[in-house]
């Protein structure tokens, strides 16, 4: 008998014993009643505890990780005293539509309440693994992977240099199996009624194969496009035979250490069904790029999701499939039939599954695979509303809350992950509730202004606090909610569309490379423009009622101020919806590697990188340049490919004043295409160190500063575009109104 | 032997000839408002209500006004028109050249009426012939009211003295009782004077309403003496004299005039000053109302006739019956001479004192506590305040509130101005712009009001309406506003919400106000009055009666006791002087009154010994008073009461020291605390005074404290935790820190094990 084991697994017990009672007496101590300037003092001392432990829980020490434990239980604990207040206080109505409006507003804060608490556990401790490499063990013993391509209708281009990327893996090439798996020129497609496209899909299949046959690999496409991504996959499945399976999305590009740093996570444990890691994006969404440009200095969406809930899923065991990035257990998938097909986020219904049986994931915080984000506004909501839908199946349809096999924390897990994606309803009433005291004068929250300072701020507070502890570095404040605010009203009808008829949803595939070639205005903005209409009169209704009814001056204040705070984010959002111009074909992103640039004639000029896309380079040269010739080649170190690149280029520009040399990337052969590839998409440092670059944390007040600044100026902008679209219909102006700001 | 007879009626009727008593009194004596009232505009007035006793006949009435006039004003068309129950009796004309004046104006005895009486004092105001702004700032006119009098001479109209004219006697009105006798025999049983004097007192203080009402306890002697008569032959005395005699009221040490005095105690006890006719009557709880006859010789009034009430009974326990019996009496509706109290139900403290309030978790409308539909007519300013009380300890949530469901119209015809304004003990809460030319009629129309407007005790709803015809559109040409009609239905309904019952203590004010502790709305625990000597009887007397006429109910909780123990339960004031008051230990009291004095000057301590609101002071500062004085004085012509926690009761309950240097001194000083103008002025707990008119001094130097109904454990953490917040923040962090804690450690045991595991 294993003692030590056994007095742990006692003492555990009795720890958990202790811990029950203790939450119990805390929650009993929670629904103590205080009048409210009791609760002040003591909000205000919690906050001023909860501020200074989420601070240390920032630095690298000893007990960083109990500061981080200790503000989020302080922070729950607040949060569920308001909601128990709220609940046991502050629901009082005098009429049927003010029950419904109180009811609907208390649901919307218990939803965000429950969601916040998922969240502060899924958080609590991000798991760190150690980053391991295929050094040192037997290449014969490796295990052979199929690398598969899913690709439905994605460029040709697009998709070579997923292939060319995937290549150069640095894995054994016997053991190394590359597959575009096409549903773009299936039977079905080329044997379509509509004869133009039939014809295309025909064209598509004769050009995939050509280039597959170009670059070596094996293509595949099938008779039905049944069950999209997940019947594609699972069909290319059946007629492979590796132990691992990698699944790359047609615009994701890996770099060429990613089987090098996930396979052996395979090899250390058999139970192990996937290895999952952080998609990184090599252009900016929507949000980020018409949002006061911020892609290279704002942390992504993505940054958050993989930079933090990943990780901590991760520790909870139940870090899910994406879709892509990932490798994945033949075997494993067998056992359940490939990738499951009943949602349309066949990804993380295929991990809950395989999770329900007891197999495990793990998660690489290491961005090795670069993707492309949707450019325009209306792609983004397409593919969001699919996350969502999707998701919502799942909830629907496979009850993660109440999953055989899964553990409890996995099902925390799960339920975390999903509910977010039900924040359009809470967020519409949020959004909508001020309307309902300032203009239809119903009453939605009983409470007085020194309740409202006592319990509801500090619970905002505590909210934001904990949120910036946990995600301050990958979520800059008040970001998230202009991406649910942008997301909202459209995923709102698709969800109320899931909950109706579950399994209506159908797979659509998310459009990406689109152009940009000028600035518009998104043709989705029409929903904004209403509700910033909508709240500018409740603002201009309540300052009436400010005026006419001094006996509730106090909360039209607060609702006013509630109401202010979301017209200033619909205006913030007015900005996401300026589509502004995108001039490169290909985003550029920060790099830092010396330079050479050598002529024909052996002179050379040295220099530092700025940045690099897959079409060229800017580079800061450390001599004048002003002689360097149209045609050159660039020299450089190759991570990637452990040895110099030396790639033809045509010089586009230079700017003598800052010795800034801009370049166009000119392959003459197959070589040096794949040395374009691997030097510009397949270092994962670089996307690591541009990663860091950007996940800084700033401070709450510079968030909120930043939102207001860039509030208002897109009011203009949108104006000015629209007056230009008007004057252009009259005939009166030709030019677009200003572009690229 | 006629001329025997004769003699005999005459020595009947000749004490009952009608004795007249002048007095004079301010017009702020019957004036809330301050001591100027001004009067604005081209026609104004005011109207103030003079009570008058129903047994009260008015002989003479002198009105004299002193008036300061606008120079701006021209003679002839600007007048002060004094208007007595609708009747003009003067008219005084203004003249710039003589802007102050002081007038007579004599009220006719015929216009006077028992109960209230209207005397409206109106102004016509003109600074031109025409086209006179109303609103111009030169037409005035002020009438100091303070310095104005009424002096009236009235005399008592009571011809056959019964329980209906108890009210009469004991009425606020002008001819109404301001001080009363008590008479028990020497030998008087405890229980009649800790219990049943102070109800007898209370009963008729509580018809004196709010004006005071100073009792006296006194003793008859057991048997009579025959007064030594000048000039008597010995056969003087003789049976039928005697007789005579012994019917009139011999005791009575007071040689007063119409005014009725009290017999209190069994009829054993009586019997000595009680006919045999009476004495054969009483046979339980025994209440009568018996005028007693003068003993007049040669013209001499040697024993004046008086009226006196007979509270009696064959036992105490009937003579306490009879006591509550005349509390809680309607008189109107006992037009005869004596009463025999059967039974009585529903005459438990508590449940008297709540049948005065409206009840938390209830809804009423106007008329259930009274308040008439108002209708006000003609262009002008008006007012109608709606006054109800709520428990003392009324204590609701931050959030709740109350609604009014209020029904009123306005006729058609309002023009530009016309609105109605509503506030709640003084604070606005709403407004409503009266400008549907057409009128309007609303239903239920809706308020909802923070409970926190409203307060234990007396709390007041006014409706302030502002009529104003349309505008003519033609200069000086006016639209007379003789249509405008706005009128509040006594249908309109308050609900109250769910309360509470705990108030913050000690606070003076809520004590004059409410008479709380004293008073409370669910329990009645019994409270005393502890006086070290008979003394201090009169004052007891006295101050239960005001504390009466505060809860608006008989406390027949409260009780007086002999001795400064303060060792039982429940709320106490102590009477004494620093003599007898050194029998209590004072050590923990912020003030000490002894043979030494405690006093925690005001420039010894914080600003926070100045007098809060306890009831919404919430600022948790902690009220501890640091800096004392000890000194060896008398306390001289002053009193002090204070108040603070009881030291030694079981329950949280009040303890109130009355002290003053003697006991003549303090039987004068609480006389002047219940006077109208001092009871008013009660706040803070340190309040000192000499005189009826100001108090020398007021502070705030106990700590605070909740006291409540212990049954509502809920209720009392919130008021604990309210006032204790750092206990609940520091139980919280502990707790917090234990489940962080233990989740730490179960977090990064499990991470061992993630790690183990690679």
């Amino acid at each position: 008998m294993d003692y030590p084991q056994t007095h742990k697994h006692h003492y555990t017990s009795k720890l958990i014993t202790v811990l029950v009672v203790a939450s119990l007496v805390l929650g009993a101590l929670l629904l103590a009643p205080m009048d409210a300037l009791g609760q002040l003092l003591s909000s205000i001392v919690i906050l001023i505890v909860i501020s200074l432990c989420s601070s240390e829980a920032r630095h690298t020490q000893k007990y960083q990780h109990l500061f981080r434990v200790f503000a989020l239980v302080l922070g729950i604990a607040l949060s569920v005293r308001y909601l128990l207040w709220r609940g046991i206080y502050t629901l009082t109505y005098s009429d049927f539509l003010s029950m419904i409006a109180v009811w609907l507003l208390f649901g919307a804060e218990i939803y965000a309440g429950v969601t916040s608490v998922l969240g502060a556990i899924v958080n609590a401790f991000p798991l760190s693994r150690p980053l391991l490499s295929l050094e040192g063990i037997d290449k014969s013993t490796l295990p052979s992977v199929d690398v598969m391509i899913p690709s439905y209708n994605e460029d040709e281009d697009i998709l070579e240099v997923t292939i060319r990327a995937a290549q150069m893996l640095d894995y054994p090439k016997d053991k190394l199996y590359i597959h575009l798996l096409d549903d773009g020129g299936t039977d079905q497609k080329i044997n379509a009624d509509n004869p133009e496209a039939a014809a295309a899909a025909k064209q598509r299949r004769k050009s995939l194969q050509a280039l597959c046959e170009r670059l070596g690999i094996t293509y595949h496409t099938r008779a039905k496009n049944e069950f999209a991504k997940a019947g594609n996959v699972n069909s290319a499945i059946q007629n492979t035979t590796s132990d691992l399976i990698v699944i790359l999305d047609a615009d994701h590009v890996p770099t060429s250490d990613f089987l090098d740093r996930t396979v052996p996570w395979m090899l250390r444990n058999e139970n192990v069904f996937l290895v999952q890691t952080p998609h990184f994006m090599a252009n900016p969404d929507p949000v980020e790029r018409n949002y006061f440009s911020a892609f290279t200095r704002m942390p992504s969406e993505n940054d958050m999701f993989y930079g933090t809930i990943q990780k901590g899923l991760d520790y909870w065991g139940s870090s899910f499939f994406c879709g892509s990035a990932a490798l994945m257990r033949r075997k494993h998938l067998d056992l359940v039939g490939g990738i499951s097909g009943e949602s349309i986020t066949e990804d993380a219904e295929t991990a809950l599954d395989l999770h329900k049986m007891g197999y495990e994931s793990v998660y690489v915080d290491r961005p090795m695979v670069s993707g492309l984000a949707p450019e325009t506004f209306d792609a983004f909501i397409q593919q969001r509303m699919r996350w969502a839908q999707g998701m919502t199946q799942i909830l629907l349809l496979k009850k993660p809350y109440k999953a055989e096999g899964l553990k409890w924390y996995q099902r925390v897990g799960y339920m975390s992950s999903i509910m977010f994606w039900l924040f359009p309803f809470a967020r519409i009433i949020f959004l909508l509730m001020p309307l309902a005291y300032l203009v239809f004068g119903l009453q939605v929250y009983h409470a007085s202004i020194l309740e409202i300072f006592a319990y509801t701020l500090p619970h905002v507070i505590a909210t934001y606090m904990i949120s910036t502890m946990l995600f301050g570095r990958t979520r800059w404040p008040l970001v998230s909610e202009l991406y649910e605010i942008l997301q909202c009203a459209f995923t709102l009808n698709a969800l109320t569309k899931v909950f109706l008829k579950p399994r209506a949803p159908s797979f659509v595939v998310t459009p990406k490379g689109e152009s940009l070639e000028k600035t518009f205005v998104s043709p989705l903005s029409s929903i904004f423009y209403w509700l910033i209409l909508v709240i500018t009169f409740a603002l201009g209704s309540g300052i009436y009622k400010f005026i006419t009814e001094p006996l509730t001056r106090e909360l039209t204040v607060v609702v006013m101020l509630w109401n202010g705070f979301n017209l200033v984010l619909l205006l913030s959002v007015l900005s996401v919806l300026l589509e502004r111009k995108q001039v490169r074909s290909q985003a550029r992103l920060p790099a830092t590697n010396s330079v050479v640039i050598k002529t024909s004639n052996d002179e050379a000029w040295v220099g530092d990188l700025v940045d690099l896309s897959l079409g060229g380079a800017r580079l800061r040269l450390k001599g004048a340049g002003a002689l360097v010739p149209e045609n050159a080649t660039f020299t450089s170190w190759s991570h990637a490919l452990n040895k110099n690149v030396h790639i033809p280029i045509k010089v586009l520009h230079y700017d003598s004043s800052s010795k800034m040399l801009r370049v166009r990337f000119a392959p003459q052969n197959e070589e040096q295409e794949n040395e374009v590839v691997a030097f510009s998409l397949c270092d994962s440092l670089r996307w690591m160190s541009f990663q860091r670059r950007r996940t800084r944390a700033i401070s709450y007040w510079f968030g909120a500063k930043h939102v207001l600044k860039v509030g208002l100026k897109p009011v203009f902008m949108h104006l000015l575009v629209l007056m230009g679209k008007f004057a252009g219909k009259l005939g009166l102006r030709a030019n677009p109104a200003k572009e690229n700001q | 032997m006629i001329k025997k007879y004769l003699i005999s009626l005459l020595c009947l009727c000749l004490p009952f000839t009608l004795v007249a008593e002048t007095n004079s009194y301010r017009l702020t004596d019957f004036f809330g408002a301050g001591s100027t009232v001004r009067l604005q505009g081209k026609s104004a007035s005011v109207d103030i209500s003079i009570p008058l006793s129903s047994v009260a006949d008015v002989d003479s009435a002198l009105l004299t006004l002193e008036v300061v006039s606008s120079q701006a004003l021209i003679k002839k068309r600007s007048q002060l028109y004094v208007r007595f129950n609708n009747a003009t009796i003067g008219q005084i004309a203004f003249d710039p050249d003589r802007p102050s004046l002081v007038s007579e104006v004599t009220i006719p005895k015929s216009l006077w009426r028992a109960g209230f009486n209207s005397l409206t004092l109106a102004v016509s105001q003109h600074y031109a012939e025409q086209c006179v702004d109303g609103n111009a700032p030169e037409l005035w006119s002020e009438i100091n009211v303070y310095n104005s009098t009424l002096k009236i001479t009235t005399s008592v109209n009571e011809k056959r003295f019964t329980l209906e004219a108890l009210s009469g006697f004991f009425n606020p009105g002008i001819g109404g009782q301001r001080n009363v006798q008590l008479y028990t025999a020497s030998e008087t049983d405890p229980v009649i004077k800790q219990q049943t004097l102070p109800i007898v007192a209370q009963a008729l203080a509580l018809r004196n309403q709010y004006q005071p009402l100073i009792i006296q306890q006194d003793y008859f002697a057991d048997e009579y003496v025959l007064p030594q008569l000048e000039q008597t032959d010995n056969n003087y005395w003789d049976e039928q004299n005697v007789a005579r005699y012994e019917r009139t009221a011999w005791y009575l040490k007071a040689k007063q005039q119409q005014s009725v005095h009290v017999l209190v105690g069994t009829v054993d006890a009586l019997s000595p000053v009680l006919s045999d006719e009476v004495i054969n009557d009483i046979d339980g709880a025994f209440l009568k109302a018996e005028r007693t006859p003068a003993f007049v010789k040669d013209s001499q009034v040697i024993v004046p006739a008086s009226y006196r009430l007979i509270v009696s009974g064959t036992t105490q326990d009937e003579v306490l019956a009879a006591a509550k019996a005349l509390a809680v009496m309607d008189d109107a509706i006992n037009p005869i001479s004596q009463v025999k109290v059967l039974s009585q139900s529903q005459m438990q403290a508590n449940s008297l004192q709540r049948n005065r309030v409206l009840n938390p978790d209830n809804h009423y409308t106007f008329e259930d506590f009274g308040a008439t539909t108002t209708q006000f007519r003609d262009e002008g300013d008006f007012n109608r305040r709606v006054s109800f009380r709520l428990p003392a300890d009324f204590y609701v949530p931050e959030n709740a509130s109350v609604s009014l469901l209020l029904d009123f119209g306005y006729g058609a015809g309002f023009g530009p101005g016309s609105v109605m304004n509503v506030s709640v003990n003084d604070e606005l809460v709403h407004g409503l712009a009266l400008n549907n030319i057409n009128g309007q009629s609303y239903r239920d129309y809706q308020l909802r009001i923070p409970a926190r407007f409203f307060k234990g005790g007396v709390n007041n709803l006014d409706f302030a309406v502002t009529m104003r015809p349309p505008l003519a559109g033609v200069a000086c040409d006016d639209v007379p506003g003789s249509h405008l009609v706005f009128q509040l239905d006594n249908s309109s309904v308050i609900e109250l919400p769910d309360a509470g019952n705990v108030a913050v203590q000690p606070n003076l004010a809520m004590l004059s106000e409410t008479a709380y502790p004293f008073a409370r709305y669910k329990s009645a625990p019994a409270s005393t009055i502890a006086i070290p000597s008979d003394d201090y009887f009169n004052a007891a007397l006295t101050l239960s009666a005001k504390l009466a006429q505060a809860a608006q109910a008989p406390l027949l909780n409260l009780q007086i006791t002999r001795g400064s123990d303060i060792s039982v339960d429940g709320s106490v004031i102590v009477l004494g002087t620093p003599d007898t008051l050194s029998s209590i230990e004072q050590a923990e009291f912020s003030t000490a009154i002894e043979a030494t004095k405690r006093w925690s000057y005001r420039l010894q301590n914080t600003l926070h010994n100045q007098v809060r609101n306890l009831t919404d002071d919430k600022s948790f500062k902690e009220m501890r008073v640091d800096g004392h004085t000890v000194q060896e004085n008398e306390l001289g012509e002053q009193a002090i009461l204070t108040a603070q926690a009881h030291p030694v009761s079981s329950q949280t309950d009040t303890l109130f020291i009355i002290a003053a240097q003697t006991p003549e001194l303090l039987e004068a000083r609480v006389e002047d605390l219940v006077s109208l103008s001092l009871w008013g002025q009660m706040a803070g707990d340190f309040f000192a005074w000499k005189d009826p008119l100001s108090p020398s001094l007021i502070m705030q130097v106990s700590e605070k404290f909740e006291l409540g109904e212990a049954d509502d454990s809920w209720l009392h953490l919130r008021l604990w935790l309210s006032n204790n917040p750092w206990y609940w923040l520091i139980g919280f962090i502990v707790l917090v820190f234990t489940v962080s804690m233990i989740i730490y450690i179960l977090l990064k045991r499990r991470n061992e094990q993630v790690q183990d595991s690679w």
